[in-house]
């Protein structure tokens, strides 16, 4: 019998993966978002906004993650702008082996803002780091009204965090207010925004709070 | 469900390495587990499990998770400790300093999963 002695970590690997490709957005200049929230919460919706509204001002590219479709990719590339759609297949997030893939087919040294469309969950993705500059979480009334408190790993670590679909907050008899003070419980630094992902509506804020002009 | 994919590159690790060694047979697997990782304990001891006896070296291995607490420093008033884990919070504290409230926090331990030792027959 033997023992072998080995004192190996094994999310280091996936954090060394994160790093690479923060050297690699750095080197190359690029700002990337990493957009997460559930199914439907209206992340495609949402980054097809701020790309129509920065795209005359800056060269964008988007990585959109989805189990095995590309509905998302479609949307957005309907902008006219660089997009790869990376494939998880069963699985329940992004990697940062996987998003390497992804942005080594974008034009790096054509692009100034990279957003990259987690799958929708909001518990994985938490887990793992992709190695972006900020974390823009999207939420919305129609998740009811616990959805922070319930998910608070997610939320604790957003930069951003967008209340989408606030036009159905009657409908939903969700308090806005209430989902503010549990994030600020959790998160007192990050920016929250409310936003309408069918009109657009608080877009303008969203964008001038991540500092770029429209 | 993430575990999954965290048990899948332990078990790659420990069959590579077992190989190396010229195992016959792993009879033992020590895995440290930090608290403040998004790795739940339960998941990881059931894929661990199931993974491991699926491979021709660790049919019969025994698992061994051991839970590393988690410590935090805090930038604001300093505190040094454990993190409140009292009512739900036991099951994944938030991270906000017990002493003063803050979330200007560093983590100290806790916060990564450890292949400690594998135990062989060679």
């Amino acid at each position: 019998m033997k023992i072998v002695k080995l004192e190996e970590s094994v999310l280091k690997k996936v954090r060394v993966l994160a790093e690479e490709n923060k050297k690699l957005l750095d080197e190359k200049g690029i700002i990337a978002f990493d957009v997460m929230g559930s199914v439907g919460s209206g992340k495609t919706s949402l980054i097809k906004w701020i790309v129509k509204k920065l795209k005359n001002k800056y060269k964008i590219g988007v990585v959109a993650g989805d189990l095995t479709t590309e509905f998302d990719a479609e949307r957005i590339e309907e902008e006219g702008i660089p997009v790869i759609q990376a494939h998880t297949g069963r699985a329940c997030h992004l990697d940062p082996g996987l998003v390497r893939m992804a942005i080594e087919n974008l034009p790096l040294d054509d692009i100034d803002i990279l957003f990259i469309e987690n799958v929708g969950n909001l518990i994985c993705p938490a887990a793992v780091p992709l190695g972006v500059h900020k974390e823009f979480v999207v939420t919305s009334v129609t998740e009811g009204p616990y959805m922070i408190k319930k998910h608070p790993y997610m939320f604790q670590r957003a930069d951003y965090v967008a209340i989408n679909k606030v036009d159905l907050k009657e409908a939903m008899n969700v308090s806005i207010e209430d989902l503010k003070n549990d994030l600020k419980e959790l998160n007192p630094d990050a920016f929250v925004y409310e936003t309408n992902g069918i009109t657009g509506d608080g877009i303008d804020n969203l964008i001038k709070c991540m500092n770029f002009q429209q | 469900m993430h575990e999954f994919s965290t048990v899948k590159n332990i078990v790659d690790k420990v069959t590579e390495i077992a190989i190396k060694e010229g195992a016959k047979e792993i009879t033992r697997l020590e895995i440290e587990l930090g608290e403040l990782t998004l790795l739940e304990e339960e998941q990881m001891r059931f894929w661990l499990e199931i993974m491991i006896s699926q491979t021709d070296l660790g049919k019969n291995a025994e698992i061994v998770l051991n839970k590393v607490y988690g410590v935090i420093q805090c930038n604001k008033c300093n505190y040094k400790g454990s993190l409140d884990t009292t009512g739900m919070e036991h099951l994944y504290p938030i991270l906000k300093c017990p002493r003063c409230g803050s979330h200007d926090l560093e983590i100290i331990k806790g916060n990564d999963c450890m292949i400690k030792s594998l135990e062989i027959e060679d």
